[in-house]
């Protein structure tokens, strides 16, 4: 028995000891990007999941607007509620120069029913929130994730897939891959019936989830103390009817002042030629969808 | 209770350090508990199932035990197998064959009264059901008499590494074992421990990257190019073989904590077989030996047509198709194994004279190869019709080989296809190193102490490297 118990013990060591230089040097995407919002003083940002991240083009944004903006996408893949509120007040409370936020409205916040701030701290590796958040009922429902996600060596959690974050000359040289995107067209298809359904104002009246509306609402007073000014969107590709569901009613509740309404129920969003994948836009797409976004922007009034 | 979870290990830890720490005559009633309770985590509804088929299976091995007329005692085995068959057939087939006569009665323009049954087959039932057939047989047949003891037969039932997907054990090798104990042997812990390492191995590292990249592919073949549809195709030998004997390999070395040894049901580089013969000896062995001893040699005892034996050998291989699964997918996927088998015994010779003609060393490793990739690949191509829901979807997967969509460097599936590929080169290198009937425990402990170690090391990075911590990890046998 000794014996088993000192081989597990060296077992457990060892792989303590590889993921310390993981632990110690390696930086995620979100601290990667927080790192760039604060280093180069951006006035607007972007926070969302890979949507985000795919469809939108700060640079040809700036170019677009009629107001001075600098701004920073600050899309993840999988950045959905709650961690995209989290990361979005530490973004208002550590940068002075924020004038402008546009938050993307996605599902996400019922991933795990009852502990519905754990999913994505596990997800992004965000102990101290999990440590600070989680009950004792908690890590119960969780033990597996807390320890697999304890010895998990992360190196490759970085998605370097495509980043929009480039000076505009460089927008305009991007070229399209050479392969055309083959998407699944039912899959398209539904996503654009969801998509169309955001502006319906007689869609299912499914209850208004209210974790989720408390955060918006956080969101709003925390953005309107700072004198930020806050735009939440919906991107193209609803994922699913749950997802629409979840988002509908929050979209149908907020002020006309907090939202952009963008066109995302235009039917180029959903072909071929604007696809990179199922679920998000190539470049051409990106930059329709971006300059929708930028008109959207400067016809809205602050009122 | 998923075998790939904490939860699981930590079931494991403590049902071991308790099981040590009693005293042997209260062990099985401890595996027992631990068992149902292990059963109650999945399906707690349908324990009701397994206590009934249990408690039939003792009482009509009792039966059978103590009646001396020869005619009786065969009609009470046949009576005993019908009865403990019939939850099997309820469950698992009542609705594809009601659904079956509907379409008959609707060629005849009649409406088939009865409605399909709602409930779902409680996991491990074809497992249990065939467990308890061979014992009710081996009692029949005077290998095994009847046990005394109901929680010794209700342990052999459900013993949880075997209770959900086998393997199919006989009441003989478990009923002895379970009657006599082991002491603590710390042997015994290492080696389970290193069984399930390598289990867990298999199918987070392979099968389920491998299961994501074949469910991508055969949901829309239509957006796929043709080299990739060629990879799902060959993977689905190498995903069913990495899910269904990563499971045995966690089952036996769970067994094994206890000091029970359980059958090993998959022959490591079962995929390398030159002959579907062999193939058929090395995969799934204890579902092929009970039908081999059940069916088989039941139906072939004094048969002495050579046309008879293969029609037999025909019906057993329907049997293997059917229990898989209620679907035309499966029966074909059956029947084209058993025709497969008919026309290799049947042409043995002929084929024999036919390369000797021609100077061919049948012997040789040239041959020997030449056959490996043939029969692979036609075993990879049946296994379309066994990932398929009809006859008709398969052949339209196959047929989509000749895709030619520029896409192919493009998607991530052509990258994780790589990756796969080399992390099964690795698994067939330590695969090659297994000695014949023995597990891969019997590898590792050869090994110098530094490369046992890197072993370790590297199999528990690769888990945690891709096991999916908001997933729940799924084996394949457990449909079946």
């Amino acid at each position: 028995m000794k014996q088993l118990l000192q081989k597990s013990a060296l077992f457990f060591s060892i792989l303590i000891l590889i993921k310390i230089p993981f632990f110690l040097f390696y930086e995620d995407e979100p601290m990667y990007r927080k790192s760039q919002v604060a280093r180069e003083e951006f006035n607007t940002v972007f926070i969302g999941s890979s949507r985000t991240k795919f469809d939108i083009i700060p640079a040809y944004f700036d170019s677009l607007t009629k107001e001075k903006t600098k701004s920073y996408n600050f899309g993840v893949a999988y950045g959905l509620p709650p961690q995209t509120f989290f990361w979005c007040e530490e973004l208002m409370r550590e940068n002075p120069s924020l004038k402008y936020i546009f938050f993307e409205l996605s599902g996400g916040l019922n991933k795990s029913e009852g502990y519905r701030e754990t999913w994505s701290e596990f997800y992004f590796a965000d102990y101290s929130r999990v440590i600070k958040n989680l009950n004792f009922k908690g890590s119960l429902v969780y033990h597996d994730k807390l320890v697999a996600g304890f010895f998990k060596p992360s190196f490759s959690h970085r998605e370097n897939r495509i980043d929009h974050n480039i000076p505009l000359e460089k927008v305009f040289e991007a070229k399209e891959l050479k392969a055309k995107a083959v998407i699944s067209q039912q899959f398209v298809r539904e996503t654009y019936r969801l998509n169309l359904l955001v502006e319906n104002e007689n869609y299912h009246e499914a209850s208004i989830n209210e974790l989720y509306w408390d955060s918006i609402t956080r969101l709003i007073e925390l953005a309107e103390s700072k004198q930020i000014r806050i735009y939440f969107f919906i991107p193209p590709r609803i994922e699913s009817e749950n997802e629409l569901k979840m988002i509908h009613p929050i979209y149908k509740k907020l002020d006309k002042k907090y939202k952009v309404s963008v066109a995302h129920f235009d039917e180029m969003f959903y072909r071929d030629e604007t696809s990179i994948d199922d679920s998000h836009l190539n470049h051409k797409g990106a930059m329709q969808f971006t300059k929708y976004m930028a008109e959207a922007f400067n016809k809205h009034s602050w009122k | 209770m998923s075998f790939v979870s904490i939860f699981f290990l930590l079931f494991l830890a403590f049902t071991t350090a308790i099981y040590y720490l009693l005293r042997t005559k209260y062990r099985t009633v401890w595996l027992l508990c631990v068992s149902y309770f292990f059963y109650l985590t999945w399906q707690p509804a349908f324990l009701a199932v397994l206590f009934f088929v249990t408690l039939l299976s003792f009482q009509f091995g009792k039966k059978i035990g103590s009646v001396s007329d020869g005619k009786r005692k065969k009609r009470w085995l046949i009576f005993s197998v019908i009865v403990l068959i019939l939850p099997l057939i309820f469950f698992k087939y009542f609705n594809f064959l009601n659904d079956n006569f509907a379409k008959i009665f609707a060629l005849f323009s009649f409406k088939n009264p009865l409605p399909n049954q709602p409930y779902l087959a409680p996991l491990g039932i074809s497992f249990f059901t065939f467990q308890a057939i061979s014992y009710v047989a081996d009692v029949y047949r005077g290998y095994l008499k009847p046990e005394e003891k109901v929680e010794k037969i209700a342990l052999y039932m459900a013993f949880f590494p075997t209770l959900l997907a086998g393997p199919i054990e006989r009441a003989k090798s478990i009923l002895n074992q379970i009657s006599n104990p082991v002491s603590f042997d710390y042997k015994n812990i290492r080696a389970g421990l290193q069984l399930i390492l390598w289990g867990v191995f298999k199918k987070i590292v392979l099968a389920d990257r491998m299961s994501e990249f074949m469910r991508q592919v055969y949901a829309e073949p239509q957006n796929y190019q043709g080299v990739l549809i060629y990879f799902a195709i060959i993977f689905s030998v190498f995903q069913l073989f990495c899910d269904f004997s990563a499971y045995s390999d966690i089952a036996v070395g769970s067994a094994r904590m206890f000091g029970i040894n359980l059958t090993k049901n998959f022959n490591d580089r079962v995929y390398a077989t030159p002959s579907r013969e062999i193939f058929w000896q090395g995969w799934h062995r204890s579902l092929t030996s009970w039908l081999r001893d059940y069916v088989f040699f039941p139906l072939s005892r004094n048969v002495k047509s050579r046309a008879r034996l293969y029609v037999n050998l025909l019906i057993v291989y329907l049997l293997v198709g059917v229990w898989h699964g209620a679907t035309w997918g499966f029966i074909v996927w059956g029947l084209l194994n058993g025709i497969w088998l008919v026309m290799e015994n049947a042409s043995k010779r002929w084929r024999g004279q036919f390369f000797n003609r021609f100077g061919i060393d049948v012997n040789g490793s040239i041959f020997y190869f030449v056959s490996w990739l043939f029969i692979f690949h036609v075993g990879a191509l049946f296994g379309a019709f066994f990932r398929t829901n009809t006859p008709q979807e398969a052949f339209a997967f196959i047929s989509s080989i000749t895709n030619s969509n520029t896409n192919l460097l493009t998607r991530w599936e052509t990258k994780s296809c790589l990756i796969t590929i080399v992390f099964l080169f690795f698994m067939d290198l330590i695969n090659r190193q297994i000695p014949d009937n023995q597990n891969f425990d019997a590898f590792i402990g050869k090994q110098k102490t530094f490369v046992r170690w890197f072993i370790y090391i590297l199999l528990a990075e690769l888990i945690l490297r891709y096991i999916h911590v908001f997933d729940e990890v799924q084996f394949m046998y457990f449909n079946f």
